[in-house]
């Protein structure tokens, strides 16, 4: 009872005006972002994050989680309809949703998209409702060695994960480790790698490395590729399945919602991986495995379902654990303590206003994205007609005034065009970002875990291992450090299956 | 790109090597009591070592690097659009926020795609009017005055 009693109170803070405000807001911003192809959730989340600086911390919780869930619910309309991903966890839609479309089912393909990303969002939602809090108390328990182990765990898997090379993508996270730790180190007062910047004193800000990584470089990348958006010239009608359309989807919504659910919480994991993995096992499930591909409503239905539930599943670790499983999880951890929130375990306990007022605001949130999803969608697709070489020095200029707009500081700014370059050839040579932003996020954190935890044994790295949960956490880390070790597994890593899938 | 990759790997077992020159100057500790350099010293070993692997990657060729990145790449617009977002970030204290946003976006506007100039104008100032709006006048953010005094 204790759970619906803070609900409850959860409710109280989302439907206070200015919350639903924010809500409201989050969400159309994410289905304005999912829509438009060449600006994702992070990048927009770290475009508004100054923004949210005047606003109390839930408020601003609530409008960058809406962006983040929102997003997922716009990609599908550029997928179905363009043929384009709106954003990364939308690439399996475009598989079906277009070819329905081409067939003239285009509303049934949104409509099922919409409705089957409400049900598992929905659900995941209730999942997190009732995980969070008993994950929590368990995670009381924690000492630095099951933190810093869980941290490592969730560095690897998401190497492990790398559409590209480990090695690479293990070095992104040992580069990501050695920007983190510029600055001041709050241990000793000593400053690292400053080389006498005072700007450099407080470390390089999260805020500038993520607009440059994921905004600037991508509008660098853009300038060689004339988008050409090429809008499918059908009118969009019949968006409400019908009841054939339910009997086919139903269970590729379920088997979505449920793997995308677990996938979340995995560290590493997230709605692109779950995306991916409910398309393949879809297509494993079926009698008519052959089909997919040719515009069937499962293709869309799964993959779209999937990536809803993971958006919101993946921030039980955040809000529970303080670990962001993804880098969009890792953008909201420091949203989070730049407004003086520090997610984990004590949370709940601390600042039960802000949890239970994000998790009341994600099931108003869902609700708004349906109305915002389906009976607006003319709306959404007129968004698309807007010319690439108008919206991008828009997006260079929002960038470039977020990033002043942090600190009141030019050097902000240099440093985001200098990560927007780093960016620009991370992408061509296929570094992989994710790891890098991961390693810069949890870094300071694994630094104090690893610190703590030496100092607690002396000295022994026995304390690893003789812990049952950090053993068992850095046991499955080898375990996926060796895995592309060995041939014949190491070209079954998902990764590697995403990018020959891509 | 093998070569590409090649100088890409010197690169990171250089910064490697610097990294760990400049933690061992810093003070790494011990196991017992861990310095301030002590992680960053480790991440760059490991570092080191990676693109070492890589490097050895590249020249077997176990990697699937024969693809060519720079095979629609204009250098000349990639140049001017990172010259003038550099030289954006230089004149910002001294041009102030209004002037130097406007020189910019005029510059990019057109840079992006031929249009006229009477739209490029339009849209340059219909962007800083928004722009302005929403930091300045909702938010109240402080952006540098320059020249203009406002």
């Amino acid at each position: 009872m204790d759970i619906f009693h803070q609900l409850f109170m959860g409710f109280s803070v989302a439907l206070q005006p200015t919350n639903l405000f924010y809500c409201f807001a989050g969400c159309v911003i994410g289905t304005l972002v999912g829509v438009l192809p060449g600006l994702g959730p992070t990048a927009a989340m770290s475009l508004l994050l100054p923004a949210t600086f005047h606003i109390t911390p839930v408020s601003a919780i609530i409008m960058l989680a809406g962006i983040y869930y929102g997003a997922m619910y716009g990609g599908s309309t550029t997928s179905i309809l363009v043929n384009i991903p709106g954003e990364a966890a939308s690439v399996m839609t475009c598989l079906d949703g277009y070819q329905m479309a081409r067939q003239g089912r285009a509303g049934p393909a949104l409509g099922i998209s919409a409705f089957g990303s409400f049900i598992a969002g929905t659900i995941a939602i209730i999942g997190l409702t009732f995980l969070a809090p008993p994950l929590a108390n368990l995670a009381l328990r924690f000492g630095p060695p099951e933190y810093f182990a869980l941290m490592c765990l969730g560095m690897v898997v998401l190497t492990f994960l790398s559409s590209t090379s480990m090695v690479r993508a293990l070095m992104m996270a040992c580069f990501g480790i050695i920007v983190g730790s510029i600055g001041t180190d709050t241990v000793s007062g000593t400053s690292r790698f400053t080389f006498g910047l005072t700007d450099l004193m407080d470390g390089v800000g999260l805020v500038p490395v993520v607009m440059g990584l994921f905004g600037i470089s991508e509008m660098l990348l853009n300038l060689e590729t004339k988008i050409d958006r090429d809008v499918f010239k059908t009118r969009v009608k019949g968006i409400f399945p019908t009841l054939q359309d339910w009997s086919q989807a139903k269970w590729a919504i379920a088997r979505g919602t449920v793997i995308g659910f677990f996938l979340g919480i995995l560290p590493g994991g997230g709605a692109i991986l779950s995306s991916f993995v409910a398309y393949a096992i879809e297509k494993k499930c079926s009698k008519t495995p052959e089909r997919f591909g040719t515009g069937v409503i499962e293709g869309v239905a799964a993959p779209e379902s999937a990536n809803n539930s993971a958006a919101q599943s993946s921030f039980i670790p955040l809000l529970t654990l303080g670990i962001p499983s993804n880098v969009v999880m890792a953008m909201l951890l420091g949203a989070l303590i730049i407004h003086g929130v520090t997610p984990g375990p004590l949370l709940l306990a601390q600042h039960p206003e802000v949890f239970w007022g994000v998790v009341a605001s994600m099931y108003l949130g869902n609700i708004m994205l349906l109305v915002l999803n389906l009976p607006l969608i003319g709306m959404w697709v007129q968004c698309l007609k807007v010319p690439y070489p108008i919206m991008m020095p828009l997006i260079i200029l929002f960038c470039m005034v977020g990033a002043y707009t942090i600190a009141n500081s030019v050097m902000d700014v240099f440093f985001m065009l200098v990560f927007g370059l780093v960016g620009y050839f991370m992408k061509k040579l296929k570094y992989d970002a994710p790891p890098f932003i991961l390693a810069f996020v949890l870094g300071p954190m694994l630094e104090y875990s690893l610190k703590q935890s030496l100092v607690i044994s002396r000295g022994s790295f026995s304390i690893f291992w003789s812990r049952p949960i950090s053993a068992t956490c850095l046991g499955i880390a080898v375990v996926l450090l060796v895995i592309p070790l060995l041939p014949k597994l190491g070209r079954r890593r998902p990764g590697a299956t995403i990018e020959s899938e891509e | 790109m093998k070569k590409t990759y090649i100088f890409a790997n010197l690169f990171w077992t250089g910064l490697a090597v610097a990294v760990c020159i400049e933690s061992l100057q810093l003070q790494i500790g011990s196991f017992h009591q861990p310095g301030p350099a002590f992680l960053p010293f480790l991440a760059a070993v490991l570092l080191g070592i990676l693109s070492l692997i890589s490097l050895l990657q590249t020249l077997k060729g176990t990697l699937q690097d024969d693809y060519n990145a720079w095979a629609k790449m204009s250098f000349l617009k990639l140049g001017l659009v990172v010259a003038s977002l550099f030289l954006y970030v230089l004149l910002l204290n001294t041009l102030g926020f209004l002037l130097d946003t406007f020189i910019l976006l005029l510059f990019l506007f057109r840079v992006m795609e031929p249009y006229r100039w009477t739209k490029v104008l339009f849209a340059s100032l219909l962007t800083i009017g928004a722009v302005y709006a929403f930091f300045v006048v909702l938010l109240d953010s402080r952006l540098p005055k320059g020249l203009l005094g406002f």
